[in-house]
């Protein structure tokens, strides 16, 4: 579903991603760990096809981002780390209906998905507010909200719960372990206890680098994160 | 793409007139200029070989709105979108960055078509500018001819600002310029040699004032509207795909260089 094979990438002089394997099949939840300034968020910028590899490829259900990203993208929903990106003026329905027919949704199907992404809970006050007066948790939930339009069967998210309250990111962690249960996802986090509580499988991007085989056994504190989940 | 396009032209509507104010500022701004027009037509027009000098400038100035939003304000567009961070958004959706600056583009023009409509209709409301009925369809359809030239030149500025990161004033001073010398506000004939060459040079924008003149004049037959009218389409013909080239080529630069979209 997910696949890189020997992916590098440079800016410049400096080699952020050397020769990064990586495969995740259907159904799969990855969370990729790894310090600052690792290529976390290089490796899932070059897979939702904004940052073209230096060398090697990545591919999205079969299809190569970097030689048919618009194909790939239309499989594939992106986190941003940041979470700007909308226009503020507007509240966060009007956001979502344009990004909506931006991917080619007619707008009765747009509004069909919307009412079912009102179960991320922070969305429900997101939808009427403008942007620019959202909170960080309805800012996070609309870029959850914009990644899941179209019903994409991938899903990339940076850092999904960074600017969340606790209470918040928990109830964002139970979204990714069961309504997003029939997706292929890879999301960034800098939290072994998020790991341990949404992903199938925890990686470390040192251990993808180089052409080394990914990380084939989960640190122990995530040998069974469905454990954790039950 | 017809929603995200009613979406865009929402956006611009409401970027530029937040507030009742604001429209009432446009329309303030709108007066004034029309203002002054009017006097320095009463000024000049016994030395203006070109019949009514207030009808010129008033032409002049309503032709050039939606060329002129798209050379710059495509651009001015792009930088924003870059600014808020839009821009990397729409790239993100499986949509081809040359139809997101189609769709940008194309939210500035009903504005700009009704910012021209309105500037001739207050000036023949409050000083008399006199255009025949009939004149006003062929003002607009060759607005409409003009279109790919004019679009093309704004995908041309836009890819030359998203492949250097800067240089928005100095395209407002090159549209500011192509405007003077294509004889927005005076004849060409009063122009040095060079730069009457130049104007002839600049064909689009001059093409499009001459022509419309002729049509608001009356001095124009429908037949006649063919010839410049092949000629505005060559021209985008001729733009218009090299904008696009230029749009596909900025865009893919910028994910291979990997540098995020700082237009300054």
């Amino acid at each position: 579903m997910i696949r890189t094979r020997a992916l590098s990438r440079s800016f410049g002089e400096k080699k952020v991603l050397a020769g990064t394997t990586l495969e995740i099949v259907r159904g799969e939840r990855v969370a990729l760990l790894g310090p600052n300034g690792s290529g976390k968020t290089t490796l899932l910028r070059v897979l939702a096809g904004l940052l073209m590899p230096s060398s090697g490829d990545a591919w999205i259900d079969g299809i190569s981002v970097a030689r048919e990203p618009l194909r790939a993208k239309a499989r594939l929903g992106y986190v941003p780390a940041s979470e700007s990106g909308f226009f503020p003026r507007f509240t966060g329905r009007e956001n979502l209906l344009f990004f909506a027919g931006l991917r080619g949704l007619p707008p009765r199907e747009s509004l069909r998905q919307l009412e079912r992404l009102r179960a991320l809970k922070p969305l429900e006050s997101a939808l009427e507010t403008p942007f620019q007066f959202a909170s960080s948790g309805m800012k996070q939930a609309l870029c959850l909200a914009r990644a899941l339009l179209g019903d994409p069967p991938v899903l990339l998210l940076d850092e999904p719960t960074r600017s969340l309250d606790p209470e918040a990111a928990l109830e964002l962690h139970a979204f990714l372990a069961t309504g997003l249960a029939d997706k292929t996802a890879l999301f960034v986090t800098h939290s072994t206890e998020e790991a341990s509580r949404c992903a199938t499988r925890v990686v470390r991007l040192s251990d993808l680098q180089l052409d080394r085989s990914q990380a084939s056994a989960p640190p122990p504190a995530f040998e069974s994160p469905q454990g954790v989940l039950a | 793409m017809t929603g995200a396009y009613s979406f865009l032209l929402r956006r611009e509507l409401r970027d530029r007139y937040p507030t009742r104010l604001a429209i009432a500022g446009e329309l303030l701004g709108l007066g004034a200029s029309l203002l002054v027009y009017a006097y320095t037509a009463r000024a000049f027009a016994p030395r203006f070989q070109g019949g009514d000098y207030f009808s010129y400038l008033l032409i002049g100035e309503a032709t050039l709105f939606a060329p002129l939003a798209l050379f710059n304000g495509l651009a001015r567009s792009v930088r924003l979108s870059a600014q808020t961070g839009t821009l990397e958004a729409m790239l993100a959706q499986p949509v081809a960055p040359w139809r997101i600056l189609l769709v940008l583009g194309g939210a500035l023009l009903p504005i700009e078509l009704a910012r021209a409509l309105l500037t001739l209709g207050l000036g023949a409301l409050l000083f008399g500018f006199a255009l025949a009925p009939s004149a006003w369809g062929t003002l607009l359809s060759l607005q409409l001819l003009a279109l790919p030239a004019f679009f093309g030149l704004g995908l041309l500025a836009s890819s030359a600002l998203l492949r250097f990161g800067r240089g928005e004033a100095m395209l407002g001073y090159l549209g500011a310029a192509a405007a003077i010398v294509a004889g927005a506000y005076f004849p060409t004939d009063v122009l040095p040699a060079q730069l009457k060459e130049l104007a002839a040079w600049l064909s689009p924008f001059s093409l499009l004032l001459e022509t419309t003149r002729a049509a608001a004049t009356g001095g124009f037959e429908p037949g006649t509207l063919l010839r410049p009218g092949a000629a505005l389409l060559a021209w985008g013909v001729l733009t218009l795909p090299a904008g696009l080239l230029a749009v596909k080529l900025a865009f893919a630069r910028a994910r291979r260089v990997g540098a995020p979209f700082l237009i300054t």
